[in-house]
């Protein structure tokens, strides 16, 4: 973490680990279809050496990806300030979003199965603009809500016109 | 029809004379006096509703004079049918005229007691349906909203409250314009918005004002006429022309723009390549002419629907102050008048391709909040984007300067790129900047079309800082700009890294203090 991208106050909060298995399961799960399918098109068309190429490379690329998976997650961050609130996230792209709590029109929980399995919830703050795309995903549950609640309650307060 | 003198108490005789019916004629359209005024019964269960806006002092004593009552209804005008049917009506007429001019021997006519008969009652059925729906149509105007009541079979009742007005526009398709008769389409900011079909161009000119002004909260009992200066636009005699296009430059702007020549240059190429092209001697056009509108074909379409755009839809282009605000009228075969709600600009872009650079010559687009479908249905919507199609520096500045009074464009210094963002805008990199005074945040992008984006501080939604691989080597970042409503993306590109993170915490602090003294002051 170089400096532009450090924390205005504090330190980031980080989105929990496990978060990591979800996309390491739909990755897997992505991986799998498209290297099986890619590598029985080759094998048929060109033969097996090309075909067991083909899984090569998808297994490669899997394994590469769950290395990241897990470099990705902990580069998540978020910090919530007494009017805004600061969100990091990306590896080559990295990027910084600022959204005041004033700004926010709705707050969004929402968790899938996995998700769910692992006591994790997504949390999107929704606000007039389409590009602000603020999406915190991964936080444990409880966090989830306490995030949510807080939001709620200090956007009601701040409301501004638009 | 006879006037009870004592309805008009107080007030002076209007020079267009609207019918004024007694309670028992009230319910009865007159057809003479069409489109009319009824000034309906006080309301039930509003009482001493009078005396709410009628100053004490202008009471009257006790005396059957009522108060201006609180409805107005109006109804739309019985040429309203034939609008829709204009298309069908010219339809008829072609098939009717192509087949007399196609047949030799003249038309050949079924008995013609079967055509009259049918054709009458058609045309009866027509009539009735037409004047019953007609009738079932009415605009009502209450005491803190407007009713919409249309459908014969299933009544529908819109209602709009004056105080979520927040733009009328007039627009004259091109049917409407041919009979006189102009539509109102209120913007309530949600989608779609209210139409209020059709009104002869006076009375829609009238309802538009009046409402304006019940928006504004101004109470006032009945429209007055305004006098048109010209069918051409839409200006009354005290509106104030702040800019005004003349048709060469319209033409001028439209011809230099890039999707002109983008339609027109690759074609005019092929064409050209076609014709001049001799493979064995001989030429491939004068054995086949047709391949040359098979190349011109596509490129056809495309103009014709830019000429539509930018140069019919811009015709007699003026922004003019009028009373309660400000509006833009333009067009030449269908006319629109669209009031310019100032509060809710988020953000506007000036652009300026390559051949207006040498003449000078800008363009303003706006983001409107609630203004949907920007720039796809410019043609018949008649909501638009384009806030100036093509003008001059003052003109943009006058322009901004309405807009969001005290912006001063010229004073705002521009920070440019470091050197070394060369390396990722080669082309751009002279151009790209941003700067700021105490009311807006200004970004420039672009090469071929240089664009600058003023964006108010108050209305910032949220930004990013942004930073790829290649910018982290070079030390640079971009800052993006998040408004509602966004023309394209707006961003402060490739700054020094340091002076990104400044930007982005100086600007959600100032972007805070605006929203506050915004929550205090009017929002400008």
């Amino acid at each position: 973490m170089n400096q532009l991208f450090a924390p205005p106050v504090g330190d980031w909060q980080r989105i929990s680990p496990a978060y990591s298995t979800v996309l390491r399961v739909r990755m897997l799960i992505a991986a799998a279809l498209v290297t099986g399918v890619a590598a029985a098109v080759v094998w048929w068309v060109l033969g097996w050496q090309w075909g067991l190429g083909a899984l090569g490379l998808g297994i490669g690329y899997a394994i590469w990806q769950w290395l990241r998976i897990g470099r990705w997650v902990r580069a998540w961050g978020y910090v919530e300030r007494d009017s805004d609130l600061y969100l990091t996230h990306g590896l080559w792209f990295k990027e910084l979003t600022v959204i005041p709590y004033g700004r926010m029109q709705a707050v969004k929980v929402d968790s899938g199965p996995l998700a769910r399995h692992l006591g994790l919830a997504n949390v999107e703050l929704v606000t007039a603009s389409l590009q602000s795309g603020a999406r915190i995903p991964g936080l444990p549950r409880l966090d989830a809500e306490r995030l949510r609640d807080r939001l709620i309650a200090l956007g009601i307060g701040d409301q501004d016109d638009l | 029809m006879s006037v009870p003198p004592d309805r008009f108490a107080g007030r002076p005789a209007h020079p267009q004379a609207w019918t004024v019916p007694s309670p028992a004629q009230a319910s009865q359209p007159s057809p003479g006096h069409l489109p009319s005024v009824i000034y309906g019964p006080p309301p039930d269960g509003a009482p001493g509703f009078a005396a709410d806006f009628t100053p004490a002092h202008l009471t009257p004593a006790p005396s059957p004079a009522p108060a201006p009552s609180a409805k107005l209804v109006e109804k739309p005008h019985p040429l309203t049918p034939l609008v829709r049917a204009w298309v069908l009506v010219l339809a008829a007429i072609w098939a009717i005229g192509r087949e007399l001019l196609n047949s030799t021997d003249g038309l050949q006519l079924p008995p013609l007691t079967w055509v009259t008969a049918g054709g009458a009652l058609l045309l009866l059925t027509l009539i009735g349906f037409a004047y019953v729906d007609w009738r079932a149509t009415s605009f009502v105007v209450d005491r803190d909203e407007l009713r919409l009541e249309s459908g014969v079979f299933t009544r529908t009742s819109e209602r709009i409250r004056f105080d979520r007005i927040q733009s009328i526009d007039i627009i004259e398709p091109f049917g409407a314009r041919i009979l006189g008769l102009a539509e109102i389409s209120i913007d309530v900011g949600a989608e779609g918005g209210h139409q209020l079909r059709y009104l002869s161009r006076s009375r829609a000119a009238a309802m538009r004002d009046y409402l304006l002004a019940r928006a504004h909260g101004v109470w006032s009992a009945e429209l007055t006429d305004r006098v048109s200066t010209s069918r051409l636009d839409d200006r009354g005699a005290d509106d104030e022309v702040l800019v005004q296009l003349s048709p060469q430059r319209l033409v001028l702007g439209a011809l230099l723009s890039h999707e002109f020549l983008l339609a027109t240059v690759p074609t005019l190429l092929a064409v050209t390549a076609l014709t001049v092209w001799n493979p064995d001697g001989t030429n491939v056009v004068g054995e086949n002419p047709w391949l040359l509108l098979g190349a011109a074909l596509p490129a056809l379409g495309g103009l014709w629907s830019f000429i539509a755009h930018r140069v019919i839809g811009q015709w007699h282009y003026a922004f003019v102050r009028s009373g309660h605000g400000l509006k833009i009228t333009r067009g030449l075969t269908s006319l629109t008048s669209q009031s310019l709600p100032r509060h809710r600009i988020q953000s506007l872009r000036i652009s300026q391709p390559l051949w207006w650079r040498r003449l000078g010559l800008y363009r303003v687009d706006m983001a409107v909040l609630g203004n949907h479908g920007l720039t796809t249905d410019e043609d018949q919507a008649g909501r638009n984007s384009i806030l100036l199609p093509v003008g001059t520096r003052a003109e943009v500045d006058l322009i901004l300067r309405t807009i969001w009074p005290g912006l001063r464009l010229d004073a705002i210094e521009i920070h440019p790129s470091p050197a070394r963002a060369r390396w990722v805008q080669p082309l751009s990199q002279r151009w790209v900047g941003w700067g700021l005074d105490e009311l807006v945040l200004v970004t420039r992008s672009g090469w071929l079309t240089r664009t600058q984006q003023v964006v108010p501080h108050a209305r910032l939604q949220s930004l990013a800082m942004l930073q790829g691989p290649w910018a982290r080597r070079l030390g640079l970042a971009t800052v993006g700009v998040h408004t509602t409503q966004a023309l394209s993306m707006n961003a402060a590109r490739n700054l020094d890294a340091s002076a990104a993170r400044e930007l982005l915490r100086g600007e959600a602090a100032r972007a805070r203090s605006a929203r506050m003294e915004g929550l205090v002051g009017p929002a400008s």
